[in-house]
């Protein structure tokens, strides 16, 4: 049985949560600060946190910051449509994923799916990834496109295997721009969006409906392509 | 001019004249001889001195002539008979001369520091004065008066840009002949009494110009700066609001999509107390919803200025039930004693506003105050009025705060943006003031807040304007 912790202060939020998790079989735990969130994910064994960045008194991303102190547990953030920047700042801080609210109960069950799908991390990643007629062979550093090789740069390359080496999972902007380009970066995300559509465009995807690479406007990208990993 | 000239004249010959005058009777009285008679009579031209240098060198000649014609030999006539008379005869009238010239130019002095000083004062106060944030206007009043009282002046107006004060003949300001002194944004103009200034006192008042110029360029940053500090707190406090305001919106949406959905998808696999309870919250979060946004659009309308209230007669226990029965949900784990008198006359008020208040007054109560707890509406009659509070035993409201928080932006606490409050306490006195009342908050004896209004009981609201 999976478990997972909801810190959520608004009470009818909570119990309609509680009710939605827990006719999937998930056990619910629920806390309504920050604080008691915390003792409860440093007392019990929980898989998943679902952590509201609204929070009264110690709010949601000081809250994510002191839980990262102690715990590698998968977080997703509850947000309001207005606080962009609260998410990037929250993904910068180790949260995994997030959801805005108000949000429908499947599409919160699908995120929480494959933020458990993605943990733990395998020690070793896979070796070569297929999707239709794109193999990306990362052991070779090859790719290949119906048959033909394409050609990347190194950046592009690097660019490519962060993404596919961490299928599903929302990577910031920032967080892209350190892993490629390296610790002195951070801010250039206009860096990101030249490489994103040369990638885009020698892989045979499309911004408009993305089977590989998906945009989260002003946050970062997602390796989203339903591949076969091996 | 010459007129005035010509009096100051007569005044100084007419001293003059009286001192050694006197000076001379009492000596001829005294029959006093040559030596003593000249002492005495250079004591008179000091004197004569201290009033002016003319008035001194006029005293010095009569004092000469007095010399010569009473007391050197032969008297009576100013013939001198020896060659020493004559010699001392010049010496007295040079000595008095001198000596009449020194005294006055030392009173001069002393009159230019003590004029000086006055000056100073003027300046220091009147800067002080704008510095310290005084409006320019009344500044301006004030400097007007005092340069016309330091240069003896006919007429001034003092301007401090926009601002402005008068003193004097103000008829005289539009003559050509004014004298016009601008520094910055200080203009003054003033037109001149007997004495035309001197380069002295002209220096003086350029000075005095400059420091007004100057003191009131510091006198603008500083309301400039002022300005600018009440914008930003404004601001801030309208972010603030906007930012409680979606978040309280929000909050019931998130729990009725939450619950809708699951419903939506998990219809066959849920208990039927689950799908109760899921219908319960869609239920109870729509209902929040709805005060919310009722709270919302009716600031909007107060805002509009679209209240008109229709006052008839309304009963408080009537009302008080009402609230209770429809915040039920919200106050399950409150106890709500109403003491309301069954003999209370109506109130003479809008009932739909009415309602609007009790609710947002209960709603405050619920979410300040702890679980378990008991929350009383009691309501009686003072004179013409009928008075009714809300108390409740939660952390109360310290005394500063209680005049704010009927202010629509501000919260007592971080937690108040949970539940509107702080929106709802604004739109409580407003539709209170509409409906003629008065809203306020104390504290509930044994600790706890009470949130009180009155409004004017029905038979005095429906009479005429007067009658009572």
């Amino acid at each position: 049985l999976t478990t997972i912790l909801i810190v959520e202060d608004d009470a009818p939020l909570r119990r309609a949560l509680r009710m939605a998790l827990g006719a999937r079989d998930l056990q619910v735990v629920e806390a309504s600060s920050g604080e008691e969130g915390l003792a409860l994910a440093a007392a019990r064994q929980v898989e998943v946190v679902l952590l509201d960045l609204g929070l009264p008194g110690m709010d949601g991303l000081k809250t994510l910051t002191e839980l990262r102190r102690f715990s590698e547990v998968p977080v997703i953030v509850l947000t309001a449509r207005d606080q962009q920047h609260d998410k990037v700042s929250a993904l910068d801080a180790g949260a995994d994923d997030y959801v805005t609210k108000p949000f429908d109960v499947e599409e919160l069950l699908a995120r929480v799916r494959a933020t458990l799908r993605r943990s733990p991390t395998p020690k070793s990643g896979p070796t070569s990834v297929r999707h239709g007629e794109l193999v990306i062979d990362l052991e070779n550093r090859h790719v290949m496109l119906a048959g033909m090789p394409v050609h990347l740069t190194k950046t592009e390359l690097s660019l490519l295997e962060t993404l596919v080496t961490n299928p599903g999972k929302l990577l910031t902007h920032e967080y892209l721009l350190k892993r490629v380009w390296g610790p002195a970066y951070g801010t250039e995300s206009n860096y990101l969006r030249v490489y994103i559509r040369q990638l885009r465009q020698k892989l045979g995807d499309d911004a408009a409906g993305p089977r590989l690479i998906l945009t989260e406007p002003g946050i970062g990208y997602r390796w989203i392509a339903d591949d076969e990993r091996s | 001019v010459r007129a005035s000239v010509g009096r100051t004249l007569a005044v100084d010959a007419l001293l003059a004249v009286v001192l050694v005058g006197a000076t001379t009777g009492i000596l001829e009285a005294a029959d006093a001889d040559l030596t003593a008679a000249a002492l005495v009579l250079l004591l008179a031209v000091v004197i004569s001195s201290l009033r002016s240098v003319r008035c001194g060198a006029l005293a010095a000649a009569l004092g000469y002539l007095s010399c010569n014609f009473f007391f050197t030999p032969p008297t009576g006539t100013l013939e001198v008979d020896r060659a020493s008379d004559l010699v001392a005869g010049a010496v007295f009238l040079v000595t008095a001369v001198i000596i009449g010239a020194v005294v006055a130019r030392l009173d001069t002095l002393r009159e230019q520091a003590v004029r000086r000083e006055r000056e100073a004062q003027t300046r220091v106060e009147l800067t002080t004065r704008l510095i310290r944030g005084e409006s320019p206007n009344d500044v301006a009043s004030s400097s007007a008066a005092a340069m016309t009282n330091l240069f003896s002046l006919r007429a001034c107006r003092v301007r401090f840009g926009d601002a402005i004060g008068f003193a004097g003949d103000r008829a005289r300001l539009e003559d050509t002949s004014r004298t016009i002194v601008r520094v910055g944004d200080v203009e003054v103009d003033l037109v001149l009494g007997a004495l035309a200034l001197s380069g002295a006192d002209r220096a003086v008042l350029d000075a005095l110009v400059a420091a007004l110029a100057a003191a009131f360029d510091q006198h603008r940053l500083e309301i400039e700066a002022r300005d600018a500090r009440i914008r930003a707190e404004v601001s801030q406090s309208r972010a603030g609001f906007l930012s409680a305001v979606s978040h309280n919106l929000r909050t019931p949406l998130a729990s009725i999509k939450a619950a809708a959905s699951t419903l939506r998808s998990l219809d066959v696999g849920l208990k039927p107390e689950e799908r109760r309870e899921l219908s319960d919250t869609l239920v109870d979060e729509t209902e929040r919803l709805e005060r919310l946004v009722t709270n919302v659009l009716g600031l909007s309308r107060i805002r509009a200025g679209g209240l008109e209230p229709r006052p008839e007669a309304a009963d408080m226990s009537d009302l008080a039930g009402a609230a209770v029965r429809r915040l039920r949900p919200l106050a399950r784990a409150h106890r709500i004693r109403l003491a309301i008198d069954e003999d209370l006359p109506p109130a003479g008020v809008d009932v739909g506003m009415m309602e609007q208040i009790f609710l947002n007054l209960l709603e405050n109560a619920l979410h300040y105050a702890p679980p378990g707890s008991e929350i009383t509406i009691s309501a009686r009659r003072t004179g013409d009025m009928i008075e009714v509070r809300v108390s409740d035993h939660g952390p109360g409201i310290p005394c500063a705060e209680r005049e704010r928080i009927f202010d629509e932006f501000v919260r007592v606490d971080a937690r108040a943006d949970r539940a509107g409050a702080g929106l709802g306490l604004a739109i409580v006195r407003a539709l209170v003031t509409a409906n003629r009342g008065r809203a306020w908050c104390e504290e509930t004896p044994g600790g706890g807040a009470t949130l009180a209004f009155s409004v004017p009981a029905a038979n005095v609201a429906q009479q005429p304007e007067g009658v009572r």
